[in-house]
């Protein structure tokens, strides 16, 4: 038997991926989406800096460019020790809800699950919480501590979640998402208890659960850098496995999959940039729900390209916000988590009655 | 090639015993049935074949190797599986969908190489689906889907086979094309094939041994004319049947009432 064999290249590519919808690639979208995104949330502020200058001002600091400085020294100042630390902050923690949220839904096959179902976020929370409640210095040994408290009581969570649902030697979609609403309940309870006791911290324990947190400057940046990447990294280089999985526990073991162990790395990797994302940012919602439904309408199931697309698509979209939240009720910023709900609890709905959503599973 | 072997195996879920001492083989170039009522644990048998749920007791043999003893890589290269084509994720390519059946053979995060796709495309070929190799899975027929998920396990490269309700909600043609193609694996291509079944007429036709399952153990195993008998099916599905021969093929039909 013989079968000529189509050249490699764009028709070896055609047959893995669906059709194209719409004509850029995705990838020129996101992309461009994102460093729109980031021009225009680094300029806006009390002192308005315009995209041009923002640019201009970008581009000088590159070597072998000799651009002339016909701004004022204020600007540089500003945008890079003030904007640029915020944008990023942002852009990683919208890239990791979006990441982290597309892998959590592949991984339970469940359009509803994100790092919030599986209760990271709540865990995150109260790890946080009791953090600003027993009033530990701000910083310790050169650690932040409140991120540090957020990102292990997501973890703990997480753990404590998946150790519930398992039965024997397997862990069933059902009783891991009943495990993590049931503990992510009972956390955010704890919490609301911690909040109504400790009257003097809760001004400060609310604006962080609401995503309006910040340390402010590089260092939450830089430490939150080597976590995210690492974490997203696997995510990217697992939807192949990923893939597979979409056809249930059982052909994925019957294909010769190693389901459990695969699913505890992506459930570790998918956790981790979560726990991260909420540890610097506070308590964001909506991102991580929403952005990879969007992605899957707009581009199809397979979690090769969704993973890095939801990853990009979540920072566009939580810039966006972001940049809403510090012009809308100007020179007042919002906490952008208010923003993210506010618009995404209405566009989820819209979504859902466009009933495409089951559709695209 | 190897033979699919059964050795007083008994099957189950927790406490509860759904099979109990089943023992027969099934030999390369050979298609073989396993028929009886709804409930009896045929897909039972087909989970434990593939080595998805644990034996509670007796053994299963891949050659002469207990199936126990393989990680789940190995056993999908041995055995592969045609689960029925119920609820695809429907954006995957039919390309796409073929090409996981080379799972096993590549590391988690391994790409995969020119040699899965040509193996994939030989697949398609074989099935007939080369064609549509690029529409997507929620695209096509049943029939085709089906199909999909054969090649599929031909991309496996495993002797062994199971099919479990290959034909069901297909209309006639595809029920003839799928069992003429599983009839061509075991003929042209040697390998062992299993397949459960409810239509006893394509049973007749297509499959070269039949096991009659009823009351949690094999009642009865040889060829299709001596187990396809009215007292035998009469008495496992408690209805009157009666069975004469075709009249262009003069292998058994069944009549129920």
């Amino acid at each position: 038997m013989t079968t000529t064999p189509p050249t490699e290249g764009d028709q070896g590519l055609s047959e893995v991926q669906p059709r194209q919808r719409g004509r850029l690639s995705p990838w020129l979208w996101v992309c461009g989406a994102v460093l729109l995104m980031l021009v225009l949330n680094t300029g806006i502020g009390p002192v308005a800096i315009r995209p041009g200058e923002v640019i201009r001002i970008l581009l000088s600091r590159l070597p072998f460019l000799d651009l002339q400085a016909d701004w004022p020294q204020t600007f540089e100042t500003i945008l890079f020790q003030i904007r640029l630390p915020h944008t990023l902050l942002m852009v990683l923690t919208g890239m990791a809800l979006g990441g982290s949220g597309a892998a959590f839904q592949g991984l339970f096959r469940n359009p509803l699950a994100d790092p919030y179902i599986i209760g990271v976020a709540s865990g995150a929370g109260l790890g946080a919480v009791v953090a600003i409640a027993i009033d530990w210095p701000v910083t310790w040994m050169g650690m932040a501590i409140v991120p540090a408290a957020a990102f292990v009581g997501g973890l703990l969570t997480v753990m404590i979640v998946y150790a519930l649902a398992r039965v024997g030697k397997s862990t069933p979609v059902t009783t891991l998402i009943l495990a993590g609403v049931a503990v992510g309940t009972f956390t955010s309870a704890l919490t609301s208890l911690i909040l109504l006791v400790s009257t003097d911290q809760i001004q400060r324990a609310v604006v962080w659960l609401l995503g309006g947190f910040s340390l402010g400057g590089w260092e939450p940046v830089i430490a939150s850098l080597p976590y995210l990447i690492i974490g997203l990294i696997f995510l990217m280089l697992l939807g192949r496995p990923l893939n597979v999985l979409q056809f249930g526990d059982e052909q994925a073991l019957q294909l010769g999959l190693n389901v459990e162990r695969v699913k505890l790395l992506l459930v570790a990797a998918a956790s981790l940039v979560a726990a991260v994302a909420v540890s610097f940012s506070g308590i964001i919602g909506f991102v991580g729900l929403i952005v990879p439904h969007l992605i899957r309408l707009l581009w199809g199931t397979d979690y090769r390209r969704l993973i890095p697309l939801a990853t990009l698509g979540g920072g566009a979209v939580l810039l966006a916000s972001d940049t809403l939240a510090r012009t809308l009720l100007a020179p007042r910023e919002l906490p952008v988590g208010i923003i993210t709900s506010l618009l995404g609890a209405p566009f989820f709905l819209w979504l859902l009655r466009k009933a495409r959503v089951e559709e695209a599973w | 090639m190897e033979k699919l072997s059964f050795r007083e195996a008994s099957i189950g879920y927790g406490p509860r015993t759904v099979l109990r001492g089943i023992s027969f083989t099934v030999s390369p170039g050979e298609v073989v049935a396993v028929v009886g009522p709804n409930g009896v644990g045929k897909s039972t048998l087909v989970r434990a074949a593939s080595g998805v749920i644990p034996l509670q007791d007796g053994q299963i043999l891949i050659g002469d190797q207990p199936l126990a003893s393989f990680s789940p890589g190995e056993k999908a290269q041995l055995v592969a599986v045609v689960p029925q084509a119920v609820r695809l994720p429907s954006s995957f390519t039919v390309f796409s969908v073929a090409l996981m059946g080379r799972t096993s053979y590549l590391g988690w995060f391994e790409r995969e190489s020119e040699k899965d796709r040509a193996i994939t495309r030989d697949s398609l070929q074989r099935v007939g689906l080369l064609d549509v190799a690029g529409r997507e899975v929620g695209e096509i027929s049943g029939g085709e889907q089906q199909l999909a998920l054969i090649a599929r396990a031909l991309v496996q490269e495993a002797p062994v086979i199971l099919l479990d309700e290959p034909t069901a909600h297909l209309d006639l043609r595809h029920q003839d094309a799928v069992l003429k193609l599983v009839r061509k694996l075991a003929d042209e291509e040697n390998l062992a094939v299993l397949l459960t079944l409810h239509d006893l007429n394509l049973v007749a036709r297509y499959c070269d041994r039949v096991a009659l399952f009823s009351d949690g153990g094999l009642r009865k195993l040889g060829l299709p004319a001596e187990v396809l008998t009215p007292e035998e099916l009469a008495a496992v599905y408690g209805i009157a049947i009666h069975v004469m021969p075709h009249p262009i093929h003069g292998t058994p039909l069944v009549l129920s009432g």
